[in-house]
């Protein structure tokens, strides 16, 4: 006789990466042909961290926009079962509302978030080129509000020298957490360094009070990023010595 | 007990009546209601069983006698005999008045420390008013203090229990503000009240009790036995530094943990005598109003607008650092009025006298950052004689300019005169 | 009246050699005064010895609360309605200037009492025991020199507290930090008696350790006759592997009807083989469970508790119904638009697999409802059946006319 029968149900804990990708017009061509690649490419990895992690299964959620905003599906998807659509690029870039759009999400009632018990704080990649057209600091500070998101792992990534990286900034709470990368081959490797880094960290058990989760992400993406061409945290060398090669 | 319906009319001692419009809150003692009385909303305080008749005679008496200072929401009638009780009407407490455990509990929080000091002043002189009116306050607590978080401003409610001194209401107070000998049964009178007021004092500069430390803790709960013992017979102040018995405690007695270091050194000082096994043990030395009154001015005094971080700050003139940026503040512009100083900065309001109401306001001259001007926030007009001797006068919201060897005759009571230092 | 408490290692701990920082207790003496005590230490590195802090928090705990209800002035509590009061910061959020009453005034003292005590034990045990060998090699240097300079040393004892007390005519509870405390009455209904603190989400906590502590503590007191019938504490590694709140109940309310049916002593040796099993599947944490509950009055409820039981069944089968539903309806739109697009491929796949998913959630549904409709009913229960059923009829695909004479389409139906 045991307490754990059929009637009792233990669900597995869950973690939920978000990608929020800027699918504005300056993106287009070999940038957003570079993301869909990078993203197609490391989901395999995160259903590996997945099914080999004792500690929580690995969800993911894709939010893109441009003039306005649009979530691939709608809850978020297992990574084994998430099927990347090829995202375009056009339009203006709404960042502002790109934020309240996700601080909808984080939420349990109405949302893509389960209860707090058996849940571990989510991981947001944010992906941008360019500077919001519309009132991103309203937008944040309704997102800043949000519990999900204060605990969440936060990471930004510039994309060539236009990109603003004091948003990116803001939205991740440090300049730590924003890396700034100039060519095709390190935005890829960037993607998949975040991606697998984040859902790695995120989905452990941890304890209170120790270096946060986003500050270990950070630390061992940087460590990575020392190792790709092209690729930089946005606090170090200015980018002024690497050579664009977005035209 | 005795209850009163809505509508219900109450005779008041000496004619009229009120008449009730329903239940405000109720208490050990009675229940308070809104009333009207003569188209008036006011609050009635019902007791709940009939109290002896010296009590009752001894409200009617506070009643005639009239408020010693607007500090006390005061009994303005008494009712009669009725209903197996009776009870006294006062003034309604306004909406934006906290009561004093709000602040302790952090729940609520001065504005400024503009308006701390405002608030220590106005209880020290309402103390100081009821023993002039030959009173002595019997059932002190934190329940009797209303607080404006923004000015500052205190009403004193519960004025019930205010008796000539030597008498005793036989209501007794709470321990955790009576003076020793009165936990130990002696009979409250000034002294007693001094060892109060220094009690409330400290409570409002640091949110924490005196006396409320390690010993106190260590039981978990609160017997008579054990009041006695931490309150009278074994009381130790939390920073005595000859006694270390019963230092406060990370994680229960955080404000004062913060704050006790930060607050002016003469305060620390001040409550170090006051609570000393000395004065515990001699209730005549305890300090009289008039010079809790003089220290407050004098902390006031010196509570500046910090230049660097526009916060308000003490300053210590021997090391004028701010308390919140750390940096060095300009304090060389000062005004002289008798003994005190009062330090000027930009932004700083300057209290001449102690009605707790700001007299003048420091800004910098538009055209001339490096001048400071002073404006006049009095209804009065203030004569001014320069170094040269040319006298001018500065009209109500006028201003002045803040230069050396300037007199300022503010009224026939208070006149100061400019320094700059380095001058 | 009967008690019982548990604690053990988690999952994640014993790969890691980390000892466990949970503890219980649970105690009713001759007078039927009734303790149930669980303190969760921290884990992360900087509280190293969290272990310790929650042990001795559990034992001033159990210590203080005696020596509480053996002096207060019982007036306090009798007649008092179930009552709740929030931690300061929440009330301050609900801008709740309530004046606090002699009863408030009471806990206080107990609490600033259990915080006193136990830092004064944990300097006390820092003082006597240097930093062990172990704690040489593995605590990080920043930690090992604080400990060594006793700066702050209740961050490196940190922990948790919960705490239920029953006297024969009251009961009161208190809660510092997170995991769970659960209370059912003789309806079988269930609540958490204590205000939650929303500063508590994810793996942040209150705690004993923090500067504020005292004002973090959240209370319930009742005075009037009512009693719980089963009080659960449970630390968070409890509430973690399960989720939903309400799989925590439903696992309380098998562990409630198991000491109906098996009795005190079976149930117990269950509780102990179960949690290190639970930790392994759900939050991998350390795990503890005390519990104080009435026999006779459990007894009278175990029928409501399985009516509970099924209740709740019903619903979570109504829900997968419709998300079946919901799915078929997605793909048979999909299905007859006749788009060949990338996406409503994709879409059409998501549809079956939601198809899919949902039929094996709702076979284990049923297979849990008819064991409940089995305890409830006897042997003659009648097995749980619905239309949408528990598995995809076969489908088949026909030529279907449409309304233009000349076009017909394939498509698929059910048998």
């Amino acid at each position: 006789m045991s307490l754990l029968d059929e009637t009792v149900s233990v669900p597995r804990r869950t973690m939920t990466l978000f990608f929020m990708i800027d699918t504005s017009g300056s993106m287009a061509g070999s940038k957003i042909g570079a993301v869909n690649d990078a993203v197609v490419n490391v989901l395999p990895m995160l259903d590996e961290i997945s099914v080999t992690n004792p500690d929580a299964e690995i969800k993911v959620a894709a939010l893109e926009f441009s003039t306005g905003c649009n979530w691939l599906y709608n809850e978020p998807k297992l990574a084994s079962e998430f099927v990347w659509q090829d995202v375009q690029a056009n339009g203006l870039t709404s960042l502002g509302a790109a934020c309240e759009e996700l601080e909808n999400k984080l939420s349990r009632s109405k949302g893509f978030m389960q209860s707090a018990s058996g849940s571990f704080a989510p991981a947001i990649i944010l992906l941008s080129d360019g500077a919001p057209t519309d009132n991103f600091e309203a937008g944040l500070a309704k997102l800043k509000a949000n519990n999900w998101f204060k605990s969440a792992i936060k990471v930004a990534i510039a994309i060539g020298d236009d990109a603003d990286k004091e948003v990116l900034a803001k939205f991740t709470g440090t300049n730590e957490a924003v890396f700034t990368v100039h060519n095709i081959d390190a935005l890829k490797q960037i993607i998949r360094v975040v991606a697998v880094t984040s859902s790695q960290i995120g989905s452990k058990s941890s304890a209170a009070g120790d270096a946060t989760k986003q500050d270990q992400v950070i630390s061992e993406v940087q460590n990575a990023v020392d190792n790709i061409d092209g690729a930089e945290v946005a606090t170090k060398v200015d980018g002024s010595s690497y050579s664009d090669d977005w035209d | 007990m005795s209850e009163l319906r809505t509508g219900e009319k109450i005779s008041l001692l000496n004619g009229g009546y009120v008449t009730i419009k329903k239940e405000l809150g109720r208490g050990g003692q009675g229940i308070v209601y809104l009333v009207d009385m003569n188209g008036q909303p006011k609050a009635l305080k019902w007791y709940h069983n009939s109290l002896d008749q010296s009590f009752y005679n001894n409200l009617a008496s506070n009643v005639m006698n009239g408020a010693p200072s607007s500090a006390f929401l005061w009994p303005e009638r008494i009712t009669e005999r009725q209903k197996g009780s009776f009870g006294y009407v006062m003034a309604l407490r306004p909406q934006n008045y906290y009561e004093f455990g709000n602040f302790l509990l952090a729940k609520k929080s001065f504005k400024s420390f503009q308006a701390m000091m405002a608030a220590a002043m106005k209880i020290c002189n309402g103390f100081m008013m009821l023993h002039r009116f030959g009173y002595s306050y019997q059932d002190l607590n934190d329940g009797n203090f209303f607080i404006d978080p923004m000015t500052g401003d205190v009403l004193i409610c519960d004025n019930d229990n205010v008796m000539p001194q030597g008498e005793k209401s036989g209501i007794m107070g709470k321990a955790r503000y009576m003076a020793p000998e009165i936990v130990a049964g002696g009979i409250p009178d000034k002294y007693s009240d001094r060892f109060s007021l220094s009690v409330i004092l400290f409570m409002l500069f640091y949110a924490n009790h005196p006396f409320e430390g390690a010993k106190v803790v260590a039981c978990p709960c609160m017997t008579e036995a054990y009041e006695k013992k931490f309150y009278g017979s074994e009381a130790v102040f939390i920073y005595d530094p000859n006694n270390k018995t019963n230092l406060p405690v990370r994680g229960i007695h955080q404000n004062v943990i913060r704050r006790w270091p930060v607050m002016p050194a003469e305060l620390r000082e001040t409550f170090i005598r006051e609570f000393s096994p000395e004065m515990l043990k001699n209730p005549q030395k305890r300090m009289i109003e008039q010079n809790w009154e003089k220290l407050i001015a004098s902390l006031r005094d010196r509570l500046v607008i910090c230049p660097h971080c526009g916060e308000e700050t003490f300053i210590d003139e021997a090391n004028p650092q701010c308390m919140n940026c750390g940096r060095n503040v300009d304090v060389s512009r000062k005004l002289k009025l008798g003994m005190r100083t009062l330090l000027m900065t930009n932004g700083t309001r300057l209290f001449v006298d102690f009605d707790n109401t700001p007299d003048a306001r420091v800004a910098v001259n538009p055209q001339d950052r490096n001048m400071l001007l002073l404006q006049n926030l009095t209804k009065d007009k203030w004569t001014a004689e320069t170094a040269s001797g040319k006298v001018k006068s500065v009209e109500p919201n006028e201003f002045m300019p803040v230069k050396h060897g300037i007199k300022i005759g503010f009224n026939a009571q208070y006149k100061g005169e400019i320094i700059i230092n380095n001058q | 009246m009967k008690c019982f408490d548990f604690h053990c290692q988690g999952e994640s701990h014993k790969a890691t050699d980390k000892v466990c920082q949970d503890y219980s207790y649970s105690h009713i003496d001759e007078n039927g005064l009734a303790i149930a005590v669980v303190c969760d230490g921290h884990g992360g590195k900087h509280y190293f010895r969290s272990d310790v802090g929650a042990r001795f928090a559990t034992e001033i705990i159990a210590n203080n609360a005696k020596e509480f209800v053996n002096n207060i002035d019982e007036t306090l509590f009798v007649g008092q309605p179930f009552t709740q009061q929030a931690a300061i910061q929440t009330e301050i959020d609900r801008q709740d200037f309530r004046k606090e009453k002699p009863i408030d005034v009471a806990f206080r003292q107990l609490f600033a009492s259990i915080i006193g005590q136990w830092q004064q034990r944990i300097e006390q045990h820092a003082a006597e025991n240097p930093l062990t060998d172990k704690e040489n090699t593995q605590v990080e240097e920043q930690y090992r020199k604080e400990f060594q300079e006793g700066y702050k040393l209740e961050k490196i004892y940190g922990c948790t507290l919960m705490a239920y007390v029953s006297t024969p005519k009251y009961w009161f509870a208190f809660h510092l930090g997170d995991g769970k405390m659960i209370s059912f009455d003789q309806d079988a209904q269930w609540k958490e008696p204590v205000l939650w603190d929303d500063r508590c989400f994810l793996n942040k906590t209150t705690s004993i350790c923090d500067s504020d502590a005292l004002n973090e503590f959240r209370y319930t007191y009742q005075g009037d006759g009512g009693f719980p019938i089963a009080v659960f504490l449970g630390s968070d590694g409890m509430d973690d592997s399960f989720g939903e709140e309400t799989n925590l109940v439903n696992f309380y309310v098998k562990v409630a009807k198991s000491l109906v049916t098996n009795g005190h002593d079976a149930t117990f040796a269950d509780i102990q083989d179960t949690l290190p099993v639970l930790s392994k599947r759900g939050s991998q944490d350390d795990m503890s469970v005390a519990c104080v509950y009435d026999e006779a009055r459990l007894k009278e409820a175990l029928p409501k508790f399985i009516l509970w039981q099924i209740a709740m069944t019903k619903a979570e089968i109504l829900s997968v119904n419709k998300k079946i539903m919901d799915a078929k309806d997605r793909r048979s739109s999909l299905e007859l638009s006749g788009s060949y697009t990338e996406k409503s491929r994709i879409e059409l796949r998501y549809a079956q697999n939601d198809i899919d998913r949902g039929y094996s959630e709702k076979l284990q549904l049923v297979k849990k409802m008819d064991i409940l409709l089995k305890e409830y009913h006897g042997d003659a229960f009648v097995p749980y059946q619905d239309e949408v059923g528990i598995a995809e009829k076969e489908r088949v695909l026909v030529w279907k006319m449409e309304e233009h004479p000349f076009r017909v389409r394939l498509v698929w139906v059910e048998k």
